[in-house]
């Protein structure tokens, strides 16, 4: 289901950067990985470039990961969703990054616009700099150390619908080994208060339903039922020490193609990490 | 806890400021006028913007798949006929305003249009029927619309409190029936107390201008007084008559006196003048509406867009609540799309026939008959239309059927406020007790006597546009519940209509 991903690097990567994420995602169940920069503009070195990717790829080779590089020109986003859709990756891998307000509305963001292209599965990791912190201890260079270090608590965003169904089995993949899961639904209020009550019953039993699927792959399993907008509602249960959301790409109205899906909201403005299933 | 909330606290927040009126009107008057000039002159931009959008959503509401959805169960048929429904509907929404702009607004304009257009031309005359007929057409009915089908769908379909804060479940929650809830139907309370008792004192005076004319009645405030006093004791019995036998048949009699008077001045007057204007007006009603809906005259003419445009619109706002909860009463049974069209289509083309004659007997008494009659409704704008009764056949007949008219009018408007100020403050009782509906049809009258006395009415006017802010607010968040609760229409938890 993880096997195999597509890892955009940038121009100014750094070799252990690479090394330490690509560990991450071998804790993942990952095995095949393609290593894939954009060029966007004439002043790169194609060459360059090439040869440092070359390089970084040997030294995992080396250590018995599968790693291809590739180079490609065009819209970032763009090309990413379109090499992701046509060699049939597992998923694709973005390095979260700024979350500088001023660095997001100036040169917006990558990530999100991948999020918005994609038709392949979407991780886009925001730990890194705790990644860092640890990778140098002896204990946590074992892939599955990192992912039980950094994967403890998993939030299951669901609506319900047919994009968080094809979320439950990536749910039950990704966080086997994780402590706690919790369900949560965000959802619109009814109209009057009976239709609430109606409501509310139908999302317990709903979630009770999503809770069974996936019990056996975790040591407790909660469920939560809000009200409100998605998006805010999953950014502030985010900021509850949780390491990873999983969310099926829901919510695209005409309102959401206006304002940007929830997951687009959600890759934007939550500070976890974030697992987006088409 | 919280079940005389809405009672207590309109009271704190009415009864100091009627004190005010009696005891220092000169400081209500500062207090409101300063209040009154930072909201005009700050958000004017925002009543445009808001009217115009009430509209255009009205018409999207009426024209897309919740057009059909009914105000009540799917199997429910209306609880009035159309011409009941249509008489109360302009009753409640017109009542005196009618009869007091129909002859004097088109001729202030005239004599008083914005910088940019010369007076007493030709121009200033088609200025004048177009901004007549805008500042009484779609726009305002829209904002009614909005407030009484909210209120009529979340009580009629989701079995719901006739009351604004059941609007806001969607989006409030519970908390509706907490504090954040009281707030918002204190605040339709005391918007449509003020209304009522403005309109009341502003009207007695009205009244009274008409029985100086036509019969020599002493113009001063005890003839103001008698009036009020015989205006609230006839509300009073029309209340307690109930609404079916008592606002309905007033309502319907009001209609019928209308078009009696309405046919006589078209018949007795320059008839095919009369229909000139109306067909002009009605083509360059239509042509600008869009422009007009948006026009804040930034450059030329804000003052004249300030003291009408966007003083009506405050208004119809601060009368929403009252005619909204009137209204919504009424209309248990139509689709939604049967209730937009009624409400937006048949008042306005009525106001619209109405204006055509009022205002077009008027201009050609102006312009061809060599009357200056656009003078007196710069200095007296209630004395014009008895004036342009002088130059008509069956003059002093047409005065007198006026009065009763107003009289009548009256009696309908304050009946259908006190109604409503009976079901706001009974926690949205369909049929509020009677002795709620006396004690506000009492406080109506005792109130608007002291300001007449003291000269706190004008001030009085100015608190009730200013209630209009928060409601604008209101009213937006209202079309944002209103369309979440319609989306959820058909969902499986949504259950059958009450």
């Amino acid at each position: 289901m993880l096997k195999s991903v597509l890892y955009p690097v940038a121009h100014n990567y750094s070799q252990s950067e690479i090394i330490t994420r690509i560990r991450f995602m071998a804790g993942l169940g990952t095995n095949t990985f393609r290593l894939l920069h954009v060029l966007t503009n004439m002043l790169e070195n194609k060459k360059y470039i090439g040869q440092k990717m070359e390089a970084t790829a040997g030294k995992l080779r080396s250590w018995g990961y599968s790693v291809e590089t590739q180079i490609l020109e065009g819209l970032p986003a763009k090309v990413i969703s379109q090499a992701a859709a046509e060699e049939g990756i597992d998923y694709i891998y973005i390095p979260g990054r700024s979350n500088n307000i001023l660095y997001r509305s100036l040169l917006g963001s990558t990530a999100k616009e991948v999020v918005r292209l994609a038709e392949r599965p979407t991780l886009v990791h925001k730990k890194y700099p705790a990644l860092t912190r640890f990778m140098y201890e002896e204990k946590l260079q074992d892939p599955l150390q990192l992912r039980k270090k950094f994967l403890r608590s998993v939030v299951f965003a669901t609506d319900f619908g047919s994009a968080a169904e094809r979320a439950i089995p990536y749910v039950q993949e990704i966080a086997q080994h994780a402590q706690k899961a919790v369900v949560l639904h965000a959802g619109e209020r009814a109209g009057d208060p009976t239709s609430e009550a109606k409501r509310l019953r139908e999302v317990e039993v709903k979630l009770a339903s999503v809770e069974e699927k996936i019990n056996l792959n975790y040591n407790s399993v909660e469920t939560q039922a809000r009200v409100g907008f998605p998006g805010r509602i999953i950014k502030k249960y985010s900021e509850k020490n949780v390491d990873l959301i999983v969310i099926g790409r829901f919510n695209l109205s005409p309102y959401a193609g206006i304002m940007g899906s929830t997951a687009e909201y959600a890759t934007a403005n939550v500070n976890c990490s974030i697992l987006l299933i088409p | 806890m919280f079940g005389e909330t809405v009672f207590v606290l309109s009271l704190v927040l009415v009864l100091p400021l009627i004190i005010m009126g009696i005891y220092s009107p000169s400081l209500l008057d500062e207090l409101s006028s300063a209040v009154y000039a930072t909201i005009i002159s700050h958000f004017g931009w925002l009543y445009l913007l808001a009217v115009f959008s009430f509209l255009l959503f009205c018409i999207a509401l009426a024209f897309s798949r919740f057009g059909n959805i009914k105000l009540g169960r799917d199997d429910e048929k209306p609880d009035y006929n159309y011409f009941s429904w249509f008489s109360m509907l302009f009753a409640a929404g017109l009542a005196i305003g009618l009869v007091f702009f129909g002859v004097g607004e088109p001729l202030s304009h005239y004599s008083n249009p914005p910088g940019q257009i010369a007076a007493y031309t030709g121009e200033a005359a088609v200025y004048a029927m177009r901004y007549s007929f805008f500042h009484w057409g779609l726009n305002g009915w829209a904002v009614y619309a909005i407030m009484s089908l909210s209120i009529a769908y979340f009580t009629f379909r989701r079995g719901m409190k006739p009351l604004i804060s059941s609007c806001f479940y969607p989006l409030m929650g519970d908390r509706i029936y907490g504090l954040p809830g009281k707030i918002i139907d204190v605040l339709a309370v005391v918007a449509t107390l003020f209304g009522v008792v403005t309109s009341l004192g502003l009207g007695a005076i009205q009244i009274n201008s008409g029985l100086v004319h036509i019969l020599g009645w002493p113009d001063d405030t005890l003839s103001s007084l008698v009036i009020i006093a015989i205006v609230t004791a006839l509300f009073l019995i029309s209340s307690s008559l109930g609404l079916d036998s008592g606002i309905q048949v007033l309502s319907k009699l009001n209609v019928l006196i209308a078009m009696l008077l309405l046919a006589l001045v078209f018949i007795l007057g320059p008839a095919s003048y009369i229909l000139n204007v109306f067909t002009s007006t009605l083509g360059g009603y239509l042509h600008g509406l869009l422009a007009m809906s948006l026009d804040v005259n930034p450059f030329t003419g804000y003052e004249w867009t300030r003291d009408w445009t966007l003083f009506y619109w405050a208004w119809w706002i601060s009368w929403a609540p009252f005619v909204g909860i009137f209204v919504a009463r009424i209309s248990r049974g139509r689709t939604i799309k049967e209730f937009i069209l009624g409400i937006l289509l048949v008042p306005t083309l009525i106001t619209f026939i109405w204006f055509s004659v009022f205002g077009g007997a008027a201009l050609h008494l102006q312009q061809i008959g060599g009357v200056d009659v656009a003078q007196v409704a710069v200095n007296d704008i209630s004395r014009c239309l008895f004036i342009v009764f002088e130059y008509y056949p069956l003059g002093g007949f047409l005065s007198a059927l006026t009065i009763i008219l107003l009289i009548v009018f009256f009696t309908t408007s304050a009946d259908s406020a006190t109604f409503v100020l009976g079901m706001l403050t009974s926690d949205g009782h369909l049929s509020p007790p009677l002795s709620k509906k006396i004690t506000w049809g009492l406080m109506e009258g005792g109130f608007a006597v002291v300001l007449l006395l003291s000269g706190g009415l004008d001030a009085l006017r100015r608190m009730t546009v200013n209630v209009a802010l928060p409601f604008t607010i209101v009213m937006i968040l209202m079309c944002w519940n209103l369309y979440k609760a319609l989306r959820e229409e058909g969902k499986d938890f949504s259950l059958p209509p009450h």
